[in-house]
């Protein structure tokens, strides 16, 4: 593939659709209004067919397993059969069927949830042998993990009404705080990543890498 | 040299520590306690939100969560749904997850509709929407052009609530429940920064410290998980419906702060002996 392909034409469309969506988001002009809708309207058409697609590239991976009889297969076979006939059931019962409706309140809700609580005995055992105060931050860290827990559940308040205040106070303000500058940092990073992208710099959502084309 | 008493404590099988959970657990399910819980601001914030919304006003509630998320949205999403269909507001169902639909659904059945709610009048179900922040920016610009039917094929032009919203500027509040700071983060983004609209959001313990920061000016409000879920029902209902699940959250707490206790205590009484 000739580099203009590669590299020149999609990051020329990239940089045309990002200015229009950018100038659209920040003024108001009915044209710019008009472009910048069907462009988001073509996104959400590419995400619903980027779903199938990831679909397709899930049996690809799935029969390749199946075909070179990798470690555990069968579980392959397992994932493509339930895919197909939950996309069928869903194909044919449609979203709102009372059936399909029953499936996921019996089996996918209680297999969910079930998955979930295990977490309770594994973070139990785990906190109980590894949360050590060794160091000062590893004391500050189970200072915290402890007045959060009382904070997250009513018994820090039956306890004493001022263990959810400390639970509090640290949420609201050493968390808040170290947050914000958490966010701030994104942010302009994302600005920057932003930039580069408009003028070409960053190729890696092409699958360029540096030096590469 | 033998074990001290203290140190044999640190070391306890894992199977006894995974029985005592189960038991403490399983006992409050059975027997329900009814500890009182305290309303946090970030809770009363979102509920005085939808309380002092105008007659007529738009919410929209986005379901971003499957069967697992049950135990953290499940609570919290009904309430609010019940909140929303007790006041005179027009209320969307939109979800940009693929099981969004039958949390939707399986909502919509247990939680008690007025009577003179009618569907399409007052509340609409559209239903998933693929594509993440693109989908949301695309309901905040056109709705009508984003998602043209509901759940039930309807057009939506054929909605009557749906004549007089068209895009953010139509919008009230939006309401999402999700682990994933980005759903929220688009909401924030596509709907709060550009349209004014007030966004509120239920998250997952892990994530509550993470989204706080928005609070209280992105963020009108911040439901805590299970905990949050109830909170908001006591102010909704004037009791907890789903008690039991947080005594039983309560009890394991607990265990975890004790053994946390006990394992340093081990801890501690092994250095000096090293010393």
């Amino acid at each position: 593939m000739s580099i203009v392909m590669k590299r020149y034409i999609p990051m020329g469309i990239t940089a045309i659709f990002a200015l229009i969506l950018l100038t659209d988001y920040f003024l108001v002009l009915k044209p710019l209004d008009n472009m910048g809708k069907t462009l988001i309207n073509w996104g959400t058409l590419i995400a619903a067919y980027a779903l199938f697609l990831g679909c397709a590239q899930l049996f690809r991976l799935h029969i390749r397993r199946v075909m070179r009889r990798n470690r555990e297969w069968w579980l392959s076979i397992w994932t493509m059969l339930i895919l197909i006939i939950f996309f069928l059931a869903g194909l044919y019962l449609g979203p709102t069927n009372e059936t399909l409706s029953a499936w996921y309140t019996v089996i996918s809700q209680s297999i969910g949830i079930t998955t979930n609580a295990i977490l309770a005995f594994y973070v139990f055992s785990a906190s109980y042998r590894v949360l050590r105060i060794r160091t000062l931050e590893a004391s500050a860290l189970m200072l915290a993990a402890v007045f959060l827990m009382l904070t997250n559940a009513p018994i820090g308040a039956a306890i004493s009404p001022l263990l959810p205040k400390i639970g509090s106070w640290i949420l609201d303000v050493p968390n808040k705080s170290a947050q914000q500058g958490i966010i701030m940092c994104i942010a302009v990073g994302t600005i920057a990543l932003g930039i580069r992208t408009l003028i070409g710099r960053e190729t890696g959502y092409l699958g360029i890498t540096e030096g590469e084309g | 040299m033998s074990k001290s008493i203290f140190e044999k404590l640190g070391d306890i099988d894992t199977r006894i520590l995974y029985a005592l959970m189960f038991i403490v657990v399983a006992l409050p399910l059975l027997f329900p306690i009814g500890l009182p819980i305290e309303i946090k601001k970030y809770t009363r914030d979102l509920y005085n939100a939808v309380e002092t919304l105008p007659a007529g006003s738009v919410v929209i509630l986005t379901p971003e969560f499957g069967p697992s998320g049950e135990p953290h949205y499940g609570t919290a999403f009904r309430a609010v749904t019940g909140h929303v269909l007790r006041r005179p507001l027009k209320l969307i169902f939109i979800t940009h997850t693929v099981q969004g639909p039958m949390v939707i659904d399986d909502t919509l059945k247990r939680v008690s509709i007025p009577p003179d709610k009618k569907y399409g009048v007052d509340y609409v179900n559209f239903g998933y929407i693929a594509g993440g922040e693109t989908a949301m920016a695309a309901v905040a610009t056109d709705i009508h052009k984003a998602i043209p039917r509901d759940i039930y094929e309807t057009p939506v032009e054929n909605i009557p609530m749906m004549s007089d919203i068209h895009d953010g500027n139509d919008m009230s509040l939006v309401v999402t429940f999700t682990g994933d700071g980005v759903n929220v983060e688009g909401h924030i983004r596509q709907f709060q920064a550009r349209y004014g609209v007030l966004v509120g959001c239920c998250c997952e313990s892990i994530g509550f410290s993470h989204r706080i920061s928005y609070y209280p000016t992105a963020l009108v409000g911040v439901i805590n998980d299970m905990v949050g879920g109830a909170e908001y029902q006591q102010l909704v209902y004037g009791r907890i419906l789903e008690s039991s699940a947080l005594d039983a959250q309560s009890m394991g707490h607990l265990l975890i702060i004790v053994f946390l206790l006990i394992g340093n205590v081990s801890f501690i009484s092994r250095r000096f002996r090293k010393m």
